[in-house]
């Protein structure tokens, strides 16, 4: 059973695999061999580097959530209405972090002002979204910035 | 020779036509029982435990523990077989939960606990609502969880689903609680329009009021007209969303101002209350990594029923609404089935017990020939058969508790077999005798020691009944098995297997013929070993010296921590838990957001097959839940995600050992957001709060906090000692809106209007219910601002209370004048009361933790902290002293008591070495009235202290824990070691009233007792060898076999010598007459 060898050689593996470079290089190796995939997985954060490279999906535009302040004193989150998305009752906006890779994230959305909406909770001041929800994004999906659409530098590796 | 009663049952059975008729019927009223008896997974335990909520609204958590809680507690406890009384008071509610004494009939204590709350509650304060009582049991834990999730459809929709197919499951017999988890339900929300309310000059209030009178139909009565009865309603009931657009609320200039004008009217899913979400594991093969949608339909099952049998119904119905129920959207995956692995366990036991059979068999065939081996073969599954149809006439169900206790005894429960074969074999190759004179001389022979030997082991293993508090459900279906197996036994071995025997073993022909013991191997041997021991002082010296070494070396690997004592190690489940706390006052979405990060991670260990993530929901609970009262868990600041595993035998880790493994990965997550994760897995024992609690006692709750911070810094900086927490809240900012009661009064505003206009528009106000014909869940019409317009104080501003006018008599506005709020009320920003816990009348503040890694065993990490603990100078320079056994007896100073896995196991070892000494004295007695000497026993029991020699050092060479089963193992071992003694002393009487002279008689009985002893003691090793892989009974396996082989060796000696020792002085007299 693949699951099964996946399983048994993870913890041979992992006892090697101490360093982030002996795992790459190890990976390297191994690469096409499922079991490379789950062997490295174990051990702390996800590596990313291993997995064969998807193709970035290219999107039109990435903004930042901004902190607005507010006439009482306090601050509100705004993001452009055209980043949310809606499933149903749900409302959920692609965010795209530091390697450049999308993730679905739900939030909770207030009053929209101009084309932006409050948001109420979810997202942190400054996190980076995909502008535009329309696309169709999965999550770990690395996406791109389309260039000359904006001239927002995306960074990505 | 005096045949006794074991001769004359030989005699009776052993040429009868019954004898095999009775075992062709013990074996099918097994087989039958086998197949009746439910499976289930954890035993059945009946502990009466019970949550009674008392709503006492708008009150602070001191009053409500003043006023609520204390003096509830103190009339519970005046109610008989109450064993804890816990209480949590809580803004605007109290929970009070009452734990009854393990085993106290839960209809009774139900009854009591009830007519004790409505005797007291007169002497509740006024506003103190109907108390809610709910009966917490074990089969309240799901047995079966289905996941629904899907990749286009959203949480409503899947809700809808599967909240159909809940509908219908619910004819399948014997199907408990049927519950779903997460999703969305359908929901009139009639979102108010703030400026639209101020134009018509409608209030909040009045919508409410509208709409629920409007919402009414009532049969009025009836008239007679020509012979005839008509009968005459009135009104109608809200039945769709239009009925609710257009009710009348208000005139305006004239014209009818409808519900549709001031407000939008909305069908369909209600404001998101939680996110749960199911996604694939790195193990399940599965190239898909979105997680989708998710509700989970939980199936319960009655008491007495067998999970497999429903949950296959469940999953049969299921498979059989795909398609038309639900729609090909909608995936249904199984994300848990108790059913599933309560047969897979009780098939491995019986797979293992089978093995430990054939293992004993082998070691027979090898002493007494394939004949030999067949009839003990044969003996035995007839012994189960029984003990399996007395399962069922009690009403036991098979779970691994009462399995357990089959594998326990197989090795013991060959014994009688097999001595009564032995001597039947010996008897035969003696060739003295006709054959059937023959085998029942060697019945009645040994027929008798056998009687008192089964018995000396039943002595030991019974006790084990007495074992009080939550383990006793777990401890006595062992004892009480094993007894009744132990008894079949000796039956079948006095009544089966002569009659086996005679017709199976062979008079071997050839060889010698006149039997010599002198020339047996074991005679020369024991010649060798014993002569020297028995003819020379200092040789006797040397030998005790040596076994008392051993002995205390064995010993001291305690105190030196070279083997740890633990209560129960971790089970190899399939599951486990993260439970995610967030601060206090926590977006749902941010908590959400967490939960998804961290069940990202999970997703990428190897061998998590499934995940589902529950936030503002709790998840299905399990046992441990089911204490920890996890099924609260609630809040938008809580998140729960459940970890299913690959099934045990697709992976190489233990479960534990997994969730060992992601602990610091997830907390270094959860620690990121400030947010407290902790990985719970299901205990193998009886669950508790957690593995580790310190309960915190003091004067005042500012001492308590302060004495909790301090021993949470020790818990934190102990290595070993994981998921500190404590069960205190985080600070939570609350806006207070105080009224201005001039100004309210002024304008003829009351303040409970006041209070029911912000209620309504924060936190919604239910209206009713839509009254559709064929929606599962109640629809309920909900007012409420809409989303948007309630996000910060300043949208308060727009909201208007209506003037009672005159009427109020302290106004002069005209009635109905909308007065802006904001006017009436002043904010201030205030800090939320926290929760005060109480236990058994005492205020309490927990610390918990859980131990994994630097140490498993809760007791070492208590006694490391202990020291510290000891040092931390609390103000006013008083120290603590933890305490162990029980609370401290004044409260006027600060004080800790150790609670959690260490109450259990000290009262476990507690009880069981209350046993144990009960074990010996009955042993004692049993012996005297045998052997008619006070002298005697004593020389037997010296063998039970010396399966300490083989038991510690065999636990300490495995690496294992001496836990409550290793405990169990050397109880029993203790009857077994007599068992061989009484044997070998027997024999060696018998020789002597036959004119033998002590030393030959000693030599002889060794040499002939020798062969039955090892047989037996080898059948108990073999037979427990198949348990060293059971992460739960390895300790019961090691105490079996170490103990089993080394306590056999050193009783072959050892026993001998002393009692040479001791009759050396009667012998000489005996001489000399």
């Amino acid at each position: 059973m693949p699951a099964a060898i996946e399983a048994s050689t993870e913890m041979q593996m992992k006892k090697i695999l101490n360093s982030r470079a002996a795992r790459k290089l190890l990976a390297v190796l191994l690469l096409g061999i499922p079991a490379a995939l789950g062997a490295c997985g174990g051990n702390g954060r996800p590596t990313h580097g291993i997995t064969p490279q998807v193709e970035p999906v290219a999107v039109e535009s990435i903004v930042s959530v901004e902190k607005r302040p507010l006439l009482s004193g306090t601050t509100e989150l705004v993001i452009p209405e055209a980043a949310v998305f809606h499933r149903g009752p749900l409302a959920g906006v692609y965010v795209v972090d530091s390697e450049g890779r999308a993730a679905i994230r739900w939030i909770d959305t207030g009053r929209s002002v101009n084309g932006d909406v409050v948001v109420l909770g979810g997202l942190d001041a400054g996190e980076r979204l995909v502008g535009n929800s329309s696309v169709q994004l999965e999550d770990g999906m690395p996406v791109k910035l389309q260039v000359s659409e904006s001239k927002e530098a995306v960074p990505h590796e | 020779m005096n045949e006794g009663i074991a001769g004359k049952l030989a005699r009776q059975f052993i040429n009868s036509k019954i004898t095999p008729l009775l075992m062709l019927a013990a074996i099918l009223v097994g087989i039958i029982a086998t197949m009746m008896t439910p499976r289930e997974e954890e035993p059945q335990i009946v502990v009466p435990m019970v949550d009674i909520y008392i709503p006492y609204p708008g009150a602070a958590p001191s009053e409500v523990e003043e006023r609520v809680a204390k003096p509830f507690e103190r009339s519970v406890t005046e109610i008989p077989g109450v064993d804890y009384v816990y209480s949590t008071s809580m803004p605007d509610f109290a929970l009070v939960t009452v734990r009854f004494k393990v085993g106290e009939d839960t209809e009774a204590s139900m009854v009591k606990l009830w007519s004790t709350l409505l005797k007291n509650m007169d002497r509740m304060p006024p506003g103190v609502q109907m108390p809610l009582m709910k009966k917490v049991a074990i089969d309240d834990v799901p047995v079966l969880n289905l996941t629904f999730w899907s990749k286009q459809k959203d949480p409503f929709q899947i809700r809808k689903t599967s909240r159909d197919v809940a509908d219908l499951l619910k004819k399948i017999p014997n199907i408990g609680d049927v519950e779903i988890k997460g999703g969305l339900r359908r929901q009139v929300r009639v979102q108010l329009q703030k400026e639209m309310l101020q134009r018509y000059n409608v209030s909040a209030f009045q919508i409410a009021r509208q709409i629920q009178m409007a919402n009414s139909r009532m049969t009025s009565g009836n008239f007679r007209q020509d012979n005839s009865e008509i009968v005459v309603q009135s009104g109608n009931f809200l039945e769709s969303v239009d009925d609710v657009s257009n009710i009348v609320v208000g005139v305006n200039g004239g014209l009818p101002v409808y519900i549709k004008d001031v407000a939008t009217v909305i069908d369909g899913p209600e404001e998101v209350s939680n996110y749960s979400f199911f996604g694939w594991g790195a193990a399940s093969g599965a190239k898909d990594r979105g997680e989708y949608p998710a509700v989970t339909l939980t199936v319960a099952k009655r008491k007495g029923a067998d999970a497999s049998v429903l949950a296959g119904k469940v999953i049969a119905q299921v498979d059989q609404l795909k398609g038309s129920v639900i729609p090909s959207d909608i995936t249904v995956t199984e994300t848990r089935n108790y059913g599933e692995t309560a047969t897979e366990k009780v098939f491995t036991l019986l797979e293992h017990l089978f093995i430990a059979i054939v293992a004993v068999t082998i070691v027979v065939a090898l002493f007494l020939g394939w004949r030999g081996a067949l009839v003990n073969f044969v003996s035995v599954p007839i012994t189960f058969a029984l003990t399996l149809l007395v399962y069922y006439l009690f009403h036991y169900s098979l779970n691994r508790v009462t399995l357990f206790a089959l594998i326990f005894v197989t090795g013991i429960v060959v014994d009688d077999s097999i001595i009564i074969a032995e001597n039947i074999h010996r008897h035969f190759s003696m060739k003295r005798q006709p054959k059937l004179q023959a085998a029942i001389t060697a019945v009645s022979e040994v027929g008798n020691p056998t009687i008192l030997a089964t018995f000396t082991v039943i002595a030991a293993v019974l006790p084990m009944v007495f074992v009080s508090g939550l383990m006793g459900p777990y401890m006595s279906p062992m004892p009480i098995g094993a007894s009744l197996a132990m008894i079949f036994s000796l039956m079948i071995a006095l009544i089966v297997t002569p009659w086996l025997s005679y017709r199976l073993i062979k008079v071997e022909h050839g060889g010698h013929d006149e039997y010599d013991i002198t020339k047996t191997v074991y005679y020369r041997l024991f010649r060798k070993v014993l002569s020297p021991l028995l003819d020379n002082g200092f040789m006797r010296f040397l030998a005790f010296g040596i076994v008392g070494l051993m002995l205390a070396g064995a010993v001291i690997l305690i105190p030196m921590k070279a083997v740890q004592l633990k209560m129960l190690p971790f089970d190899n489940k399939n599951e486990f838990q993260v439970i995610l706390d967030m601060p206090e006052g926590t977006a749902l979405e941010e908590t959400s957001r967490v939960a998804k990060e961290i069940s990202a991670y999970l997703r990428t260990v190897p061998e998590v097959s499934s995940y589902q993530y529950y936030a503002g929901v709790n998840a299905p609970i399990n046992f441990n839940g089911l204490v920890r009262h996890y099924y609260l868990r609630q809040s938008p600041n809580m998140a729960d995600i459940q970890v299913n595993l690959l099934p045990k035998g697709e992976r190489k880790e233990q479960s534990h050992d997994i969730a060992r493994r992601v602990r610091a990965d997830v907390q270094k997550i959860a620690l990121k957001y400030n947010g407290n994760a902790k990985i719970v897995e299901i205990p193998p024992g009886p669950p508790v709060l957690s593995t580790i609690v310190a309960e915190i006692y003091g004067p005042s709750r500012q001492q308590q906090i302060a004495l909790a911070k301090e021993v949470r810094k020790v818990f934190q900086e102990t290595p070993g000692v994981v998921d500190v927490d404590w069960l205190v809240e985080d600070d939570q900012k609350v806006v207070n809106l105080q009224v201005n009661k001039e100004r309210a009064a002024l304008r003829g505003v009351s303040a409970e209007q006041i209070a029911q206009t912000l209620r309504m528009s924060l936190g919604g106000m239910d209206a009713g219910v839509l009254h559709t014909g064929n929606d599962k869940d109640p629809v309920t019409i909900q007012v409420r601002l809409p989303r948007a317009d309630r996000t910060s104080l300043k949208d308060l501003s727009g909201i208007f209370v209506q003037s009672l006018g005159m009427g109020s008599l302290t106004t002069r506005l005209r009635a109905g004048e909308m007065i802006p709020l904001s006017e009436l009320v002043r904010v201030e920003d205030k800090i939320q009361d926290k929760s005060i816990y109480r236990k058994d009348l005492r205020n309490v503040v927990y610390v918990t933790a859980d131990v994994a890694g630097a140490t498993e065993s809760p007791v070492y990490a208590m006694l490391e902290m202990d020291r510290k603990i000891k040092q931390i100078k609390l103000p006013g320079g008083y120290s603590i002293d933890p305490l162990y056994t029980a609370p401290p007896s004044k409260e006027d100073r600060p004080a800790m008591k150790w609670d959690g896995e260490w109450q259990i196991t000290f009262e476990v070892f507690r009880d069981l070495g209350t046993a144990f000494a009960v074990v010996l004295v009955i042993i004692y007695l049993l012996i005297v009235g045998w052997f008619q000497s006070f002298k005697t026993p004593l020389i037997m029991m010296i063998a039970i202290p010396l399966s300490l020699v083989g038991i510690i050092p065999g636990h300490f060479f495995h690496g294992a824990f001496f836990t409550a089963t290793s405990m169990i193992g050397m109880i029993a071992l203790a009857g077994i070691m007599v068992r061989n003694s009484v044997l070998l002393i027997d024999f060696i009487q018998i020789r002597r009233d036959e004119g033998i002279e002590l030393k030959q008689a000693i030599i002889e009985s060794a040499a002939v007792r020798t062969r039955p002893i090892i047989l037996t003691s080898g059948a108990v090793v073999i037979g427990s060898v198949i348990m060293l892989f059971d992460p739960i009974f390895q300790g019961l396996a090691i105490s079996m076999i170490w103990g089993g082989v080394l306590s056999t060796v050193l009783t072959l000696v050892v026993v001998p010598i002393v009692y040479y020792i001791a009759e050396r002085k009667n012998a000489t007299n005996v001489g000399a007459r």
